[in-house]
């Protein structure tokens, strides 16, 4: 055991748990938004993770190109996401029981279509060559694959905090998060916030599905075990907050792995169980707004 | 009559039918109501917590998953709850869904709305996460395989017929218990409270108490749901050698999943022959719950499945009740794949098991 828990056990595990970290945050950050904005537990937010993934494979497989299909699956993805939110939520208004219902109701449908569409062989998502390798830092092998994943989480959390906190776009798009109806009320379009947000947040999903295809792999089930995993990231951090989405998704990383690493037999158990104990002590998440 | 009553009598009238009639058809039709039966329980309990209460919970699951596991690790570790201390069982089960209720409640009714929702998921995740991974206890993925059902204040409930009728009797009572309780004055006070919980208030009641006593009562026929659900599917040894008067040999156990595995894929395609490659390509996919343990293929199309490593006993197995000479299964590899532990990358770059690989250790 002393060989394992090492210096280099913890700094490994460490940096394993915060490059998923990136990965959950890009997942949670969406979801954390969606809820903020629009007061809907999507539950087929884990499903935009895994199509992100196929559609993802299938530019792969067609065009040969990885950075082509980054872009397209997460787009398709997003469109699908504002389809869903126009057409299927937008009817229903707000009543969360009727709204949970018809989002897992699309997950079971975009599961079993996934199953037909790319059947229910698990596949690997192949980076190019150059981001397979692994560096060497100090005696450590740090694949670049991971490092990839915590710059472009990076990119993507400080590109979004820059919109909410700098523009004008960011501005109406707090005060919706914060009171909905004010926000009506001055004459901000909150209907067309949500339908952006909504898109938004199905594109991240998908984006993190494309990058986490490389490591977790794309099969069927992954969308079901996604998702709670997004929600501990959501829950935790706080709905409606993109810097508590970050910390979630750090913490839920770094305890997702070392969980793994130091007591496997526990390891999901040692993710709900703080999650549940947060949701009883402060529903609204550590960094939520009230 | 009124409204309520005719309700009433359609469902015992329909009730009564499924009893008459579900037993004259095949064992499939049999065994799939039984297991709705065992569902309807569950249902019912969440029906309690939402429907009446207005409670969404969405962590009910766990108590069926908890009746369940009690059920199959009390039988294979223990083997308690085989014979007749079957009832034990139930009351322990609804025990320990009330109690882990009671427990969870604690934590659910601190939040409401959205936010319930969201902590029974959490709740039923820490349930989930545990089953799925605690491998020594629960099997995890593979689960438990119970060889044998119990028995039943002296029914022997080995024959399917006999078992739909248990769980007919008990989902009958569930039921006639529970429609009891909804219309009880505490009952009324669970719809007082999803209908405005606030003028409940009050009026002076305890509306957390009530949401609180709702959740543990949910959660004991969650627990019992469990129970009915654990030993619904395991019949082939005995129905194969009633039918054939002999025990299942391999062959005809490996021809029995093959035409299961046709089936699945036919259904799959709703009957249509879908061309070899897609043919193929889905009976490849599939997970199969076989009689001698799951079972799916790798992406060479191998397949994976448990590895038993079995003693000859001289012992009472599968129900019967003169001890007889089986397999008994002493240790379980779970989903071994033609790799075994060396991983297909590994294990494919090995040369050709021959005279000089793999090199011996102790040749000069």
């Amino acid at each position: 055991m002393g060989e394992i828990l090492g210096a280099q056990f913890w700094l490994i595990q460490a940096f394993n748990g915060i490059s998923y970290g990136a990965l959950l945050f890009l997942v949670g950050s969406g979801l954390s938004l969606i809820f903020g904005v629009m007061r809907i537990v999507n539950l087929a937010h884990g499903s935009y993770f895994l199509l992100g993934g196929y559609v993802a494979l299938t530019v792969i497989w067609t065009t040969g190109s990885w950075a082509l299909a980054i872009p397209v699956a997460a787009v398709s993805i997003a469109v699908l996401g504002l389809v869903m939110e126009r057409v299927f939520l937008r009817p229903l208004g707000f009543d969360p029981l009727r709204q949970v219902l018809l989002t897992v109701g699309f997950a079971f449908l975009f599961q079993q279509a996934a199953l037909d569409i790319w059947s229910g062989n698990p596949f690997d998502i192949n980076p190019p060559a150059a981001l397979s390798r692994s560096i060497a830092v100090d005696g450590l092998h740090l694949p670049v694959y991971r490092i990839f994943m915590i710059v472009v989480a990076i990119v993507i959390g400080l590109s979004l905090w820059l919109v909410m906190e700098k523009t004008r776009l960011g501005a109406t798009i707090r005060a919706t998060v914060d009171d909905a109806e004010m926000a009506r009320g001055v004459g901000i379009n909150t209907s067309l916030i949500s339908t952006l947000i909504f898109g938004l947040g199905a594109f991240l999903a998908a984006l993190g599905g494309v990058i986490g295809g490389a490591f977790l792999g794309v099969y069927p089930g992954l969308d079901f075990e996604m998702l709670p995993i997004a929600f501990a990231v959501v829950i935790i951090g706080g709905m409606g907050s993109l810097g508590g989405a970050a910390i979630g998704a750090l913490i839920v990383g770094l305890a997702d792995n070392f969980g793994k690493a130091l007591f496997p037999e526990v390891s999901y158990f040692t993710l709900y169980a703080p999650m549940a104990l947060i949701l009883a002590v402060r529903p609204t998440g550590l960094f939520g707004r009230e | 009559m009124t409204s309520v009553q005719s309700k009433v009598v359609a469902v015992v009238a329909v009730l009564a039918a499924v009893a008459v009639v579900v037993p004259h058809t095949g064992s499939f039709v049999i065994l799939l109501t039984t297991r709705a039966l065992a569902f309807s329980i569950l249902v019912m309990s969440v029906d309690i917590l939402l429907g009446f209460t207005g409670l969404a919970s969405m962590g009910q699951a766990a108590y069926l998953g908890i009746g369940a596991y009690l059920t199959a690790i009390l039988a294979t570790r223990y083997h308690f709850g085989l014979g007749d201390d079957f009832w034990l069982v139930i009351v322990l089960a609804m025990l320990c869904g009330a109690v882990l209720a009671a427990f969870f409640g604690l934590f659910a009714m601190r939040a409401s709305g959205v936010y319930f929702l969201m902590i029974t998921l959490a709740l039923g995740q820490c349930v989930w996460g545990l089953a799925y991974r605690w491998n020594s206890l629960t099997g995890g993925d593979n689960g438990i395989n119970l060889s044998q059902r119990p028995r039943f204040f002296g029914i022997d409930l080995a024959n399917e017929v006999t078992f739909f009728y248990l769980v007919f009797a008990i989902f009958a009572a569930s039921l006639l218990v529970m429609y009891v309780f909804v219309r009880s004055p505490f009952g009324r006070s669970l719809v007082g409270i999803r209908e405005r919980e606030l003028r409940m208030k009050i009026l002076g009641y305890n509306t957390w108490l009530h949401k609180y006593i709702a959740f543990i009562i949910a959660g004991a026929f969650g627990g019992l749901s469990g129970v009915l659900w654990a030993p619904a599917n395991e019949a082939v040894v005995k129905s194969y050698r009633s039918k054939y008067g002999k025990v299942p040999s391999y062959f005809s156990e490996s021809n029995y999943t093959t035409a299961m595995m046709i089936d699945d894929v036919m259904k799959q395609t709703g009957g249509k022959w879908p061309g070899a490659e897609a043919f193929i390509a889905k009976m490849a996919a599939l997970h199969v719950d076989a009689p001698r343990g799951p079972l799916s293929f790798d992406d060479m199309r191998n397949v994976v499945q448990n590895v038993y490593i079995k003693k000859v006993e001289k012992t009472k197995l599968f129900g019967y009740d003169k001890p007889e000479l089986w397999d008994v299964v002493i240790k379980t590899y779970p989903n071994v794949s033609q790799f075994w532990t060396y991983g297909k990358d590994a294990f494919l770059k090995q040369p050709v098991y021959s005279r000089d690989f793999p090199p011996c250790k102790f040749c000069e």
